[in-house]
């Protein structure tokens, strides 16, 4: 039951901050975005500034945006937005505060045939996202541009299924000019979309685990956000009861800080010792030690 | 590595933050975000 109301409760505020960062409803009806002055400051999850209600500016958008730009020279500005986020939060954003994320949550809880903790060569696919956001994100902006030196914005372009759900599609169903000028390249990131969302309904989060820059930046944050997991020693028995109850298969009590977690808490709720807390937590209300047992 | 050094790591990277955010608005980096987050990313959509 505890399990059960304290996803809810993760649900909720995934659920109430979409609505708070995507809620320029008038955009969703004349198939136009907010032009207003929030959009110069970026939100901490994944949410494509094309997207008929965003308020605000996504930052790997706006992060490949600098980089293509003519002339373009180290975008201090979003970067600041990142590091702020990261050292703050970590991979929490992934858990509560991404609008594809919920999606995906949303997916995987429909019952399928079969659910995998893990698919084959899940290790080299751990290692994707970082090559996403070397290569798609930063290198190719910079390096691939025009004769006048304008970049484009590759995985934005190219990959980013969240821009399509919550940017194309709303878009293109509102809006008739744009709707006819839709052609292959819409097609391939629809496919990829569907691609996605069937997979979420197999697999826990395969565009976080596999795809997401985002998350690829703040999980190198994780292990020393100023939100982060501890493990009480005297309390973990390692029984692997965190492991098995984790959707990412992670090995909490090992690495209460691993780059894949995404702080959705259920190992805390499941750990039978309750070894499980966090930096949130006073010193003593559940764990007495460090932050990690190796 | 220690809690306490996690925490000053994380203190350290919210400076530089700081002053990467102040640094960006001087240099009207957030003039850049707005003009791109206002209109329409055809990329974005999958049409550009």
């Amino acid at each position: 039951m505890a399990k059960k109301y304290k996803n809810a409760r993760r649900h909720f505020v995934q659920a109430l901050y979409v609505a708070l960062t995507n809620g320029y409803a008038a955009g969703f009806a004349g198939g136009r975005i907010y032009t207003g002055p929030l959009k110069a400051y970026c939100v901490p999850g994944l949410n494509c500034y094309s997207c008929p209600g965003a308020l605000f500016a996504c930052p790997v958008g706006a992060l490949q945006a600098a980089l293509s730009g003519r002339g373009a020279s180290f975008p201090f500005y979003v970067t600041g937005f990142l590091l702020a986020f990261g050292a703050l939060m970590g991979r929490l954003i992934c858990g509560f505060l991404c609008p594809f994320g919920l999606v995906q949550d949303l997916l995987y809880k429909i019952p399928f045939f079969k659910k995998y903790t893990r698919l084959k060569g899940e290790r080299v696919l751990n290692k994707l996202r970082y090559v996403i956001l070397i290569v798609f994100v930063l290198l190719l902006p910079m390096l691939a541009v025009d004769v006048v030196g304008q970049g484009l914005p590759w995985f934005c372009k190219y990959i980013c299924p969240s821009g399509t759900l919550f940017g194309g599609i709303p878009l293109l169903g509102a809006n008739d000019v744009l709707r006819d000028v839709a052609g292959a390249l819409f097609a391939w990131k629809l496919a990829l979309l569907i691609l996605l969302l069937l997979l979420s309904l197999m697999v826990y989060r395969p565009f976080c685990r596999y795809v997401c820059p985002l998350g690829a930046i703040y999980g190198l944050c994780n292990p020393i956000a100023l939100y982060r997991y501890r493990v009480d020693q005297s309390a973990c028995t390692g029984c692997k009861t965190c492991q098995r109850a984790c959707p990412m298969h992670i090995p909490v009590y090992r690495t209460p800080n691993s780059t894949a977690c995404i702080r959705c808490g259920i190992c805390k709720n499941a750990c039978p010792r309750g070894a499980i807390g966090s930096t949130l937590q006073r010193k003593g209300q559940v764990c007495a030690q460090g932050d990690a047992i190796k | 590595m220690k809690r306490a050094w996690r925490t000053v790591a994380a203190i350290a990277l919210l400076v530089l933050a700081a002053l990467f955010i102040t640094l960006g608005m001087a240099r009207g980096e957030d003039a850049g975000v707005y003009r791109k987050a206002s209109i329409i990313c055809l990329e974005c959509i999958g049409i550009g």
